[in-house]
């Protein structure tokens, strides 16, 4: 039935669907090669004594051939479950392969070392904390920057920047900062021809005595300290007081915090150390390669894999 | 329709004619309409439309009365506003950062007040808010960085979150801002401007919680975000009444970018069971706008 040289003769010989042949050598594409290289030893269709070791689901089985069942192909082949532990494994190759070739042998040993090798690394590479890479339309994106150039068009920033200010400085926001004339606002005023409700908030606000300054410090003495005073008891004075503490505290606070920063790092100093190992690498600007590519790139953006992370823990 | 001559130069005259006398009645509508406006004392041009006049109206629009820094509205952020808890920013960087992200950071150190920079030291995004808020510090931004471009940012409120993830387009440094100002350190003043909706107001809060200290107002400067068709502009200037307090003149201090939300979800990051409050969504109509 079995008849290894004339199955040699044939596949090796003339023709084999599984030969790939490049400048370097011969090889099989067959997946129970054991080494991946066409030669007579290594081939198994033309080999009636024959094992190879096969990775599924991060377990190694060491496949053996039975000649006898050569015409079921299904059952051809027979399964040994390697154990997960290397050296154990290694000695049950020993003893299934016990008086086999010894190259054999061997290579399913280095075949197992191999995927043992990968599976760890695979493994380590998960713990890992990394980007997830999406792909970016390139046709949404350019139409998201006209709709962008457009928006920004009819925004009209600077005005509406200018406007809010402006309005914020006749609201009296800005207090005693600035001091402008009162006779000179009201003929702008007018010439403005700014809306009725808007001139009598402003009117009130910069006739309002002292007394409603005093009401609002208190406001934002309230506000700050979520405390409540009584008004009977607080004269002015006392407010007052309090509130340039308060400031105060506030104050050195922001400076400890200043000190922080100039203890801590600062980001340039990250960015030299790491242009100082890599000095002057850099030639052409990374910019104008990226642009002249076309198509969907793929960009990458951070995502956090909960499982991995706890089993980090 | 009336039949047309079968010869085709008769045929052509006619058509040129009627086109003609279409032309002419025409105008003379619309030099009727523009007698009648002038008459009324109006402009007979009409506005153009807008895709703002066009908008859909969505749930929670309320273009009207909208508050943005409301003290007596309660969520996340009020305790920064009504100034219980002293806003505290830390800015770290994304996973693979070069020198683009620490410029960038560093441009964002100058702008907000109270913020110091962390380095990220392969920690995950939520390990790494925990330990923010263990810090106590009452926000962390992340920035993330493809191909040598700013692109994303990460924006965690702490403790309880929420965590917004903005996209970050047309990033233009403090140096190639024409005519670019030098900033100071004194604490600016906001603008949160044009943010219609609930949702709007509530990135608006968000944003604004970053800069919630009392401003230094004789420092003169200003930080813009404008939101415009779910664009949300950032501008940082400088600015300068006039004599009389009439005008302003502002002068750009720069960085400029333009944030884009495209996703709003509470807690802090690294939750996927987590309540979507937003994601935006690939194929919106044209004239549907969220913020």
């Amino acid at each position: 039935m079995q008849s290894d040289d004339v199955i040699w003769s044939i596949v090796g010989k003339t023709f084999c669907s599984f030969r790939v042949k490049i400048t370097t050598g011969n090889f099989c594409k067959n997946p129970y090669n054991l080494t991946g290289i066409c030669a007579r030893r290594y081939c198994p269709l033309a080999n009636s004594r024959y094992a190879t070791i096969i990775e599924t689901e991060g377990d190694c089985f060491l496949y053996l051939k039975t000649i006898e069942r050569a015409h079921l192909p299904n059952a051809q082949w027979e399964k040994v479950k390697l154990s997960n532990n290397y050296k154990k494994a290694l000695e049950q190759i020993d003893e299934k392969l016990h008086f086999w070739p010894h190259y054999l042998k061997h290579k399913a040993k280095q075949r197992l070392t191999k995927i043992k090798q990968y599976l760890i690394r695979k493994k380590r590479l998960q713990l890992k904390l990394r980007s997830k890479v999406v792909p970016v339309n390139n046709k949404l994106e350019r139409r998201e920057r006209k709709k962008e150039k457009k928006a920004l068009s009819m925004s009209k920033l600077d005005k509406r920047i200018e406007e809010e200010l402006l309005s914020r400085l006749r609201s009296g926001k800005y207090k005693d900062i600035y001091n402008f004339p009162l006779a000179q606002y009201e003929t702008v005023l007018e010439q403005d021809k700014v809306p009725e409700v808007e001139t009598m908030e402003f009117e009130e606000d910069y006739e309002s005595d002292d007394e409603s300054e005093e009401q609002w410090e208190e406001e934002v003495y309230e506000a700050s300290e979520g405390e409540i005073l009584d008004e009977q008891q607080t004269s002015l004075k006392d407010i007052e007081d309090l509130h340039s503490s308060t400031y105060n505290a506030v104050f050195d606070e922001d400076d400890s915090i200043q000190e922080e920063v100039n203890v801590g790092k600062d980001p340039t100093d990250v960015l030299k150390k790491r242009w100082s190992r890599k000095v002057s690498k850099h030639g052409g600007s990374s910019r104008a390669t990226s642009r002249k590519r076309s198509g969907r790139r793929e960009f990458e953006y951070e995502f956090e894999d909960e499982r991995l992370l706890q089993t980090t823990d | 329709m009336k039949e047309l001559p079968k010869n085709k130069i008769r045929r052509s005259k006619i058509r040129q004619e009627t086109k003609f006398m279409k032309k002419k009645q025409k105008k003379k509508e619309k030099e009727q309409r523009k007698r009648e406006a002038e008459a009324r004392g109006e402009d007979w041009r009409k506005p153009p439309l807008t895709l703002e006049d066009k908008r859909v109206q969505i749930v929670g629009f309320q273009p009207e009365d909208r508050v943005v820094i409301d003290y007596t509205l309660f969520d996340e952020f009020s305790d920064v506003f009504s100034g219980a808890v002293i806003p505290k920013v830390v800015v770290v960087p994304g996973l693979k950062a070069t020198r683009m992200t620490y410029n960038f950071i560093s441009e964002l150190l100058q702008i907000i007040p109270n913020s110091v920079f962390y380095e990220r030291k392969k920690s995950s995004l939520n390990q790494a808010s925990v330990k923010a808020a263990e810090k106590g510090f009452t926000d962390v931004i992340f920035t993330e960085e493809n191909r040598k471009q700013i692109t994303g940012l990460f924006h965690v409120h702490l403790p309880h979150g929420p965590c917004a993830y903005y996209s970050i387009r047309s990033y233009v440094p403090c140096k190639k801002v024409v005519g670019h100002g030098r900033s100071t350190a004194s604490k600016p003043e906001v603008i949160l401007s044009h943010f219609t909706t609930q949702l709007g107001i509530r990135i608006a809060r968000m944003l604004g919680a970053l800069f919630a200290l009392e401003p230094e107002y004789s420092g003169r400067q200003v930080v813009t975000l404008h939101n415009q068709r779910d664009f949300i502009f950032f501008r940082f200037h400088r600015y300068q009444f006039d004599d009389r307090g009439v005008k302003v003149s502002l002068q750009e201090q720069g960085p400029r970018f333009t944030l884009q939300l495209q996703q709003l979800t509470k807690g802090l990051p690294g939750n996927d069971d987590a309540e979507i409050e937003f994601r935006k969504k690939k194929k919106a109509s044209k004239y549907e706008f969220f913020l």
